[in-house]
């Protein structure tokens, strides 16, 4: 018992001199010697106990302290306001929230006086009757260090209350750090983990028990020591390269997890999927279960309409996907749901497979459920935050939400390649539509307690047991050519008493571009979205056709992004004369979205005495640039797909002059993970430039950065190359 | 039931001027015409009206002044839908008593507004506050707005402007003066603008009313570079000089000696416990003895240790912080470091002196009996029969040299009961020399060259400033492209600077230097060279979109030699024509010299004017094409 004593007397002091004690400076890596601000050490600690029952009896513990040492005059400016969370409950000792270890060696104390509100709200009430709403809610406060110099260091030191799972913790910050210690608890039946390590740090020592006792599910303890901080750089993904700890929560406290929470599965991690999937289902049962079936019902009368017999069921589908956006842009102007609640993917999937239902397609259609690349999954086990979307084996077709993408078929790239799990879509909906079919009046009468529950008997709930879960990969894109941009540049006019070159271009977007350009252009006209949506909603509240021409603003506004455009791509411009989409093909996606524009930009071109100098290099757009910072290379590449940009440039050479330069604009630089190659020749007294770009990769390692960085060194560099003209 | 007569009065009044406004607003002016007029702006005003009475209020005891200012504005969209934020502000002194909205005419009797401080980049408290609320317009709908703000202290009222950030179809600004009120107005930048003026006198009332009005107001440019809009925009400065109603009489500002009084009493409040400063002097000045180097250590100190925070209006704007407690915090706004500055020589023995100064961001003189004169205070210290001004909210600046800001600008000295009227000594624009002494050779078709950057007055300054506020880690990269001008052209190989915290001396930058795709060898073998690497001012060209003037961020004197060697067995064919510019606003000088083996390409820009009139654009658009057409004209060289 002494024994005991004595140890945790021993065990106070040094927990004492600990805190007490100034953090250590000279253990500080030499390479960090510019470094503004360092942490010296960063401990975080939470516990979180769920004890089955209600979401209001849960708790929870966040405990950080931070120590953050302050080497110029940038790290002062930075750390006399930081953002600490609106609900500090408290500090580890009560009134001290920081500490400032002074340079000279004395200490400041930092109270919670210092804490400032981001926001003081206070609702004003002008009739003086009843309560107004509030307008923004705090979201965060300051912490004012003001007294803080060079060479001190600041520590801060927390509780909070705001967390709650899942956690996520990450590694990686805006500021290297010396040393970290995680320690993580959490006590609670339905959870599950993943910690994530990347080429920043190959390995987080991390201990894991996770069986404690009964109750304690998790306990994870993690430390690191110098840990470079993150580095922006160009052509990388940092969901993907920074290390983080994340725990997954796998209950929802919206439903009854008595029912529901037990896995149809017998492995780890797979209750996750089951317990979500089915509170989507429900998510739309009771919120947008009247306009889905509105709209399913129309989709489907106009498909028997126009295919009493359906022959080919891919353009059955197509026409299915072309008139749910059509009848969902319609129905959006009238239901009052939100756009999230039409851009939801379950939505959408919910209702194509009704549309199968009725229609008894009794080919294979699929639902497919996929994870985000942001999530890292290697499996389908692992994704959270899933996306859904259609897929028909037989035709290899997928189709993700239609109000995303707009091209039926190309996957979004953030889905390419990525695991998922598919089920038959008349299988689902077959037992999903059941409980409506067989209970409408226990659903009605129960409707308030829909919102708490789900409130089915354990037959039907044993009915979501038996989907046939299958594990997928979505295609992943393996050539460049597949996604490509082709410009096709016209040079109309040389002028170079203005300096101005007008410009004829006509564009192609291929693949993933296709996307891309698609859902920017359809997100600022209402023209393009005529093409399948003929409604349009009048002052007066009523539906018009929309086929009425645009009007001046949707024109300006299209412009503006037009011209916009033009500006990242190099182009001083002048004047915008013309912008027209020639082809959509928004339902074929062998076909490229195609448009033209007609500008002028300045300072290209100038004569002196017998030359003429155009800075033809520029003619083929600004190229993505090398940053100084990112030469020295902290993270892998990736490019979430392979792409190509050709640039095919005519120059008609103007009368009485000829070229000097052409050689110059013959380059070719090919490296395993791309290139840049440019072709020019003379023909017919006009200069033709063919340009293209690869990126043939998606990943790449940073050991072999020049194999990225040199073809676009090539093409930075021929960017700004001129061409010489002289008279003859 | 007397006492609250004033307070009814004021509520009649408005609600009449209210009435009023509504009753207007009936006569359903042409919106087609109202829009069409204003094609570009999602929202305008079809009616703005702002009525200002002065009452005597019973709070407690004692009878306040107020000045009231009722506001009523009724508001229209052309877009399908369009959400506006509108916002009042308000401070200690000042505060909203009523705050109405009305959509088609039916009053929203609980909506959501927000009243926070406001807070646009420091982390600091000052006592200006916001009220917020948002309109969500639709086409069709019409929005009414109405508010009381009632100011406490007339001397924190001083102007009064007729633009918003939206267009304003029927601007009115009202005044109604009761006679034992004395009040002045000032019209201020009237000139270009068409405002009616009527005075009535509301015998009954025993009132004065005054009534400004102006039609079609467009909405204040949101343009970088523009001039602060006191400089150009027509609005009012009010004195409200003393008030009188036989009960009960205040004076306020009558004369500019009031605004001494009132401003030195604001300073000698405040505890600045100055004698706990002692150490720290003594820990700044160490052994020196030169009361000039003590100055300057101690100016410098201050510049260096504490952070700038701005503070807004109200009594804080003219009320310092305590010098303890700046120098406790180290951080203050300029009257805390002012104030700190002054304490600190005062006790290393240094005549110090707070002084009030407007930059010029303040279009007044100072003689005016107006607070608005002043926005920023400095210190002057009297050494050796000399004044000395100390702005430490300038870093980086040294003893005896003033920012551009505050050259020339009238200050106000405190002098115990009087003041000194004294002015900042004025600089040309030669203080802002920037001198790049350059020469390159060809090696191959790339320029190789080195240069010698030097650097006064505000060039230096805002270098030294910028640099220092950045990561250590970034600040190589900022000087090398800070040399390269963003010509993508260019490669800094090596590059060195003299110290970065010397503020006396000029900042020198050695540098070497790559210049690719500027040499090209033709058919005939000439040889093309484009040796102008900064393109200085290039794309500074205005176009017709452009409403207001243009503010340079100072006055400019760019002067570079460049010498081209010219290579072996090369003589000049053509060298480009002289540009030579010369008016008051601006000077360019451009030209190439010959000289043995070489070629000198000398280039002089000078901005003497800060501000460019948008009259002078056309001509500053040709002045421009010509030296961006010298820029990118090739000296030819043909072998000999």
């Amino acid at each position: 018992m002494l024994k005991r004593y004595i140890l945790f007397v021993l065990f106070c002091l040094v927990s004492c001199i600990t805190i007490a004690a100034v953090p250590d400076t000279t253990k500080i890596p030499v390479a960090w010697k510019k470094e503004s601000v360092i942490i010296l050490d960063y401990n975080y600690s939470y516990k979180y106990s769920y004890p089955d029952s209600y979401y209001a009896d849960a708790k929870k513990e966040e405990k950080i302290s931070i120590s953050y040492y302050v080497r110029d005059k940038w790290g002062v400016e930075e750390l006399s306001q930081i953002s600490l969370p609106t609900n500090i409950e408290g500090a580890i000792d009560e009134n001290n929230i920081g500490t400032v270890y002074k340079r000279d060696g004395t200490t400041q104390s930092i109270t919670k006086d210092q804490l400032i509100p981001r926001k003081e709200k206070i609702d004003f009430n002008a009739s003086k009757k009843g309560k107004s709403l509030s307008l923004e809610s705090e979201s965060s406060q300051k912490l004012a260090v003001p007294s803080l110099e060079i060479g001190d260091i600041l520590e801060v030191h927390y509780t909070t209350s705001k967390a709650y799972p899942p956690a996520f913790i990450t590694l990686v910050n805006k500021f290297p750090l010396l040393h970290f210690e995680a320690d993580v608890k959490i006590i609670e039946s339905n959870i599950s983990y993943n910690a994530q390590s990347s080429t920043i740090i190959k390995t987080i020592l991390m201990n894991t028990n996770e069986q404690l006792d009964e109750h304690n599910k998790i306990h994870v303890n993690i430390s690191l020591d110098s840990v470079e901080k993150y580095k922006e750089e160009i052509l990388n993904d940092n969901n993907r390269q920074i290390p983080y700890v994340l725990l997954k929560y796998v209950s929802s406290t919206h439903y009854s997890t008595d029912d529901y929470s037990t896995s149809p599965f017998d492995v780890k991690g797979k209750e996750f999927r089951a317990g979500l999937q089915l509170f989507l289902a429900r998510k739309v049962y009771y919120k947008g279960d009247s306009y889905e079936r509105g709209i399913a019902v129309q989709i489907i009368n106009t498909l028997i309409k126009k295919h009493p017999k359906i022959n080919d069921t891919i353009a059955y589908i197509t026409d299915a996907f072309y008139l749910y956006r059509q009848l969902i842009a319609k129905e959006k102007l009238y239901s009052g749901l939100s756009d999230y609640e039409f851009k939801n993917d379950v939505f959408f999937s919910n209702v194509l497979s009704r549309v199968f239902f009725e229609k008894k397609i009794r080919h294979q259609v699929f639902i497919v459920q996929s994870g985000h690349y942001s999530n890292q999954a290697t499996n389908y086990e692992e994704f959270i935050d899933p996306s859904m979307g259609i897929f028909i084996p037989a035709q290899n077709l997928y189709l993700f939400n239609p109000l995303y993408t707009y091209d039926p078929g190309n996957i979004p790239p953030y889905f390419e390649g990525q695991p998922g799990v598919s089920f038959s879509g008349n299988k689902y909906y077959k037992d999903y539509g059941a409980i409506w079919r067989k209970r409408p009046l226990l659903s009605v009468l129960l409707l308030p307690f829909t919102l708490t529950g789900f409130l089915v008997n354990q037959n039907l709930a044993d009915k979501y047991r038996k989907f046939d879960l299958q594990e997928i990969k979505l295609p992943l894109t393996h050539d460049d050519n597949e996604n490509r941009i082709v410009y096709e540049v016209n040079i109309n006019d040389i002028n170079t008493s203005d300096n101005t070159v007008s410009f004829e271009r006509k564009t192609s977007f291929f693949g993933k571009h296709k996307l891309n350009e698609t859902g920017k252009i359809c997100s600022v006209s209402d023209d393009y979205q005529c093409e399948e949506n003929p409604y349009r909603k009048m002052i007066s509240g009523s539906i018009v056709p929309s086929r009425m021409g645009m009007n001046e603003k949707s024109k300006k506004r299209l412009n503006n992004v037009v011209e916009s455009d033009l500006y990242v791509d190099g182009f001083d411009v002048k004047k915008l004369k013309d912008f027209k989409v020639v082809e959509t093909n928004f339902f074929d996606k062998t076909k490229p979205f195609v448009h033209t524009l007609n500008f002028s930009a300045k300072n290209l071109a100038w004569a002196f005495n017998n030359y003429i100098i155009l800075n033809a290099g520029n003619f083929i757009g600004e190229q993505l640039i090398v940053p100084e910072k990112s030469k020295d290379r902290q993270q892998d590449f990736y490019i979430p797909y392979q792409k190509q940009f050709v640039v095919n440039v005519t120059i008609p050479v103007p009368e009485g002059y000829s070229v000097e330069n052409l050689n110059e604009f013959n380059v070719k630089k090919e490296t395993p993970a791309g290139s840049f190659t440019a072709e020019a020749k003379l023909e017919n007294n006009k200069v033709i430039i063919k340009t293209k770009k690869a990126y043939k990769f998606s990943f790449y390692m940073r050991e072999d950065a020049s194999d990225v960085y040199d073809f676009l060194y090539e093409a930075e560099k021929y960017y700004n190359k001129k061409l010489i003209l002289k008279k003859l | 039931m007397f006492n609250s007569f004033p307070s009814l009065l004021v509520s009649l009044v408005f609600l009449f001027s209210t009435s009023l406004g509504l009753a207007q607003t009936n006569k359903s002016p042409d919106l087609q015409q109202i829009t069409a007029r204003f094609p570009d702006d999602k929202c305008l005003a079809i009616d703005e009206k702002v009525n200002y009475t002065f009452a005597l209020v019973q709070k407690g005891k004692t009878k306040s002044f107020i000045i009231s200012e009722n506001y009523y504005a009724h508001f229209f969209t052309n877009e399908d839908y369009y959400s506006k934020i509108n916002s009042v502000f308000y401070d200690d002194q000042s505060e909203i008593t009523s705050l109405k909205y009305l959509v088609n005419k039916i009053a929203i009797s609980s909506f959501p507004v927000v009243h926070t401080n406001y807070e646009s980049a420091g982390i600091f408290h000052d006592d200006l506050k916001v009220c917020a609320y948002k309109m969500d317009m639709v086409k069709g709908k019409t929005y009414e707005v109405d508010y009381v703000k009632a100011y406490r202290d007339p001397r924190l009222f001083s102007k009064i402007y007729f633009h918003e950030s939206y267009p304003i179809h029927k601007k009115t600004i009202s005044f109604e003066v009761p006679e034992w009120v004395e009040l002045e107005l000032k019209p201020v930048n009237f000139e270009n603008f068409s405002i009616t003026k009527k005075e009535n006198v509301l015998v009954a009332k025993k009132t004065k009313q005054i009534i400004y009005e102006i039609e079609n107001t467009e909405a204040i440019p949101n343009e970088s570079h523009s001039p602060s809009t006191a400089k150009y925009l027509p609005h009012i400065l009010v004195f409200v000089k003393s008030y009188n109603n036989q009960k009960q009489s205040q004076s306020y500002f009558a004369t500019h000696d009031d605004i001494y009084k009132w401003c030195k009493t604001l300073v000698d409040s405040v505890d600045n416990e100055a004698e706990s400063l002692q150490a720290i002097v003594q820990e700044i000045k160490k052994n020196e003895t030169d009361s000039f180097k003590i100055m300057e250590t101690i100016f410098y100190w201050v510049q260096e240790h504490v952070r700038y925070i701005a503070f807004e209006d109200g009594i804080m704007g003219y009320k310092p912080m305590a010098a303890k407690k700046v120098c406790n915090m180290l951080y203050g706004d300029c009257k805390g470091m002012a104030n700190l500055t002054k304490n600190l020589l005062k006790l290393a023995g240094i005549d110090a002196r707070l002084t009030w100064i407007g930059t010029n961001d303040i279009p007044y003189n100072n003689d005016l009996p107006i607070l608005a004169v002043y926005n920023h205070m400095i210190c002057t210290a009297l050494l050796g029969g000399k004044k000395y001004f100390l702005d430490a909210t300038e870093d980086y600046i040294a003893v005896n040299d003033y920012a551009e800001r505050i050259q020339g600008r009238p200050v106000m000295i405190e002098n115990g009961a009087s003041y000194i009227n004294e002015k900042i000594p004025y600089f040309g624009y030669e203080r802002n020399k920037q001198e790049d002494a350059v020469e390159f050779k060809l090696e191959g078709n790339t320029l190789k060259g080195k240069g010698t950057l030097t650097c006064y007055g505000e060039q230096k300054t805002n270098f030294l400033r910028g640099i220092s506020g950045l990561k250590t880690e970034n600040k190589d990269l900022a000087i090398k492209n800070y040399l390269k001008s963003g010509n993508p052209n260019l490669n800094i190989t090596a590059f060195s600077t003299s110290n970065l915290n010397e503020r006396a001396k000029p900042l020198v930058i050695n540098y070497n230097y790559e210049q690719t795709n500027s040499a090209y060898t033709t058919s005939a073998k000439e040889l093309l060279i484009l040796p102008e690497k900064d393109n200085d001012f290039e794309h500074l060209d205005f176009d017709s979109t452009r409403k207001n003037d243009y503010e340079f961020n100072n006055r400019y004197f760019i002067t570079t030699t460049t010498i081209v060697n010219i290579p072996a067995h090369y003589t000049i064919k053509k060298l480009p024509a002289a540009v030579e510019v010369k008016n008051d606003d601006y000077e360019f000088e451009l030209k190439y010299e010959s000289a043995a083996g070489a070629v000198k390409l000398v280039k002089q820009i000078k901005i003497k004017n800060i501000l460019l009139k948008k009259a002078r654009f056309k001509q500053w658009n040709a002045d421009l094409k010509q030296l961006r057409d010298f820029y990118h004209s090739p000296l030819i060289l043909k072998t000999s």
